[in-house]
């Protein structure tokens, strides 16, 4: 049995790393917990965005977190990319690897879009056994996002939770839960939210994810522009009762504010976190 | 794909080959439908995805097709602003989609994605089939511009010389023979040749100017980067001839001969090369003397 959250520790209130606040980064070296990467913005970079990266990784830590695995996808797990990942975080040494339970293409194409799975015995037998390869190439645990999704398949024959709780259990890795992709999705697609976060196994959840998005009436975009809303923090407040507390993070990607203002946003976790486990506890 | 004409996509691979066909399509998901299988009669958006009453299972699909069509075309903004600043954001995405169209992205980053625009744009040129003479030159500039972006987006991310000592326009010898000297530029040294003074529509883009589309004017431009900064300088005939030979590992005195430099305008060009970080190395090994 797995020690909780893989025995990886609560790194606190971390913000993704982003290339609009390098200047801002690189001249103040704010008190930040922690920073997020997305992986492939770094690991070809012999230019300025690797530098930035490595005067980061010097000075706090670091969570490396995929968007290109395509765990889900019918086609073979991409050697290449793998082994360029593998050299990466050899060189960065991210304190854990994540990306999303997603395919992003197929016949070798990428679209780049993080397109749900659908939760079938195949597709849960298929991600499992890739994600033992992965963990065994990579030589450390993957730990896997639930990505905010606007389909479900009608093939599907297990919920999306009962689907992370198997994979994790049976491939053995961490999850990473995105409370804003519940929020998204529990109303795009008719769920409880709060069902799906009690269903989950809690001590697998290593991380968390807090965004903003946008209500369009008849559905919710996954946006990543704004602050977090009411809804998603009583939904992480809930995650923390359950979970014990881990580390969280703000993801902001499109109308960028400043760095300050992004991480005024994720310092607001620690209202909601309560009763538990506080980062200085571990 | 023989299975899909059934109602009900199991199999894994034939569902997310369907998908992907149908929020692919350039002309959206009801011409994927058709393309992919869909349409009435045969598979249709709801027999793989559920509906609902707020959201049909087409539209739903539709967002994805909407967002894969945005977000790459969006990436290509961001690596080619002077052509999209040169073709208007309307023109732009146009010229984005037919790219993407014909060459979707089949890397893991996205870096890659616009790596084969220029080839595109001059395969795809309206004159391509016409002799050199009777084609027109507006494509030349776009074709030129997308050729300087790209080597740009190359130096500004690939392998440079920060923290490394380069040579200083001061140890460049004054004048003297070339005898056995080699020079060698900076790995991150680019040359771009072009039909059009790019390099300036580039820069005064990049600054936030609006600059009028240039006149045709042959040159070449040399691209590197210095303390993470990407430098475009504009070279004449007689200093591209040089440095292309030095960049290709032709000792001075060669280069110089094929450039047809006299040694002290060689050393010249080489000490304001120099003086812009764009060398890394000279040698000057003296002849072996004979055995006695």
């Amino acid at each position: 049995m797995s020690p909780p959250r893989l025995g990886l520790p609560n790194l606190g209130f971390g913000v993704g790393l982003r290339s609009a606040h390098f200047d801002h980064l690189l001249s103040h070296w704010p008190a930040v917990d922690w920073f997020e990467i997305v992986s492939e913005n770094f690991m070809d970079s012999g230019g300025r965005p690797r530098m930035v990266l490595d005067e980061i990784v010097a000075r706090y830590p670091v969570v490396a977190h995929g968007v290109s695995m395509s765990i889900g996808s019918a086609d073979p797990l991409d050697g290449d990319y793998l082994a360029r990942l593998k050299r990466f975080v050899g060189e960065i040494e991210p304190v854990w690897v994540s990306d999303h339970v997603c395919w992003t293409g197929v016949a070798g194409l990428n679209t780049h879009e993080l397109v749900p799975i659908p939760f079938t015995e195949q597709s849960l037998a298929h991600v499992v056994e890739r994600v033992r390869i992965v963990q065994d190439v990579l030589e450390r645990p993957l730990v896997l996002e639930n990505p905010s999704s606007y389909v479900t398949y009608v093939a599907s024959t297990m919920t999306e939770w009962e689907f992370l709780s198997r994979m994790a259990e049976e491939a053995d890795c961490g999850l990473l839960l995105d409370v804003a992709n519940v929020r998204v999705s529990s109303v795009n697609h008719d769920f409880d939210a709060l069902e799906y976060l009690r269903g989950l196994p809690h001590e697998r959840v290593v991380q968390m994810h807090l965004a903003g998005h946008d209500d369009l009436g008849t559905y919710i975009v996954d946006t990543h522009d704004r602050g977090v809303c009411d809804e998603v923090w009583e939904l992480y407040r809930v995650a923390c009762e359950l979970t014990g507390g881990v580390s969280t993070l703000i993801e902001w990607d499109d109308r960028l504010p400043a760095f300050a203002e992004v991480h005024a946003e994720v310092l607001k976790a620690r209202r909601y976190v309560g009763d538990a486990v506080s980062p200085a506890q571990t | 794909m023989s299975d899909l004409g059934t109602t009900q996509l199991s199999d894994l691979g034939a569902t997310q080959l369907w998908l992907q066909g149908v929020i692919t399509d350039p002309d959206g998901v009801e011409a994927g439908f058709a393309r992919a299988g869909g349409g009435p009669g045969r598979l249709s958006a709801e027999a793989v995805v559920h509906g609902s009453a707020r959201l049909g299972a087409a539209e739903r699909l539709a967002l994805y097709s909407r967002t894969y069509h945005r977000r790459l075309a969006g990436c290509l903004r961001d690596s080619y602003p002077g052509l999209c600043h040169a073709l208007g954001d309307e023109l732009f995405e146009d010229f984005a989609l037919d790219y993407l169209r014909t060459q979707p992205s089949r890397s893991y980053t996205l870096a890659s994605l616009g790596a084969g625009w220029p080839a595109h744009l001059e395969a795809t040129r309206p004159d391509h089939k016409l002799p050199a003479h009777e084609r027109e030159s507006w494509p030349d500039f776009l074709v030129d511009l997308a050729c300087l972006e790209r080597a740009f987006c190359e130096v500004f991310d690939g392998p440079g010389v920060e923290g490394e000592t380069l040579v200083s326009a001061d140890d460049v010898p004054v004048a003297g023979d070339l005898g056995f000297a080699t020079v060698t530029p900076v790995r991150c040294l680019r040359l771009v040749p072009a039909r059009f003074p790019v390099g300036e529509y580039l820069v005064a883009v990049r600054r936030g100017e609006d600059p009028p589309l240039p006149a045709p004017r042959r040159c070449s431009l040399a691209l590197s980067r210095r303390d993470y900064v990407v430098t475009i300088t504009e070279l004449d005939a007689t200093a591209t001839a040089l440095l292309s030979q030095l960049t290709a590992g032709v000792p001075m005195s060669a280069a110089a001969a094929s450039a047809r430099v006299a040694p002290a305008q060689a050393w010249g060009l080489v000490r304001a090369w120099a003086g812009r970080g764009l060398v890394a190395a000279i040698a000057m090994p003296r002849p072996e003397r004979p055995v006695v």
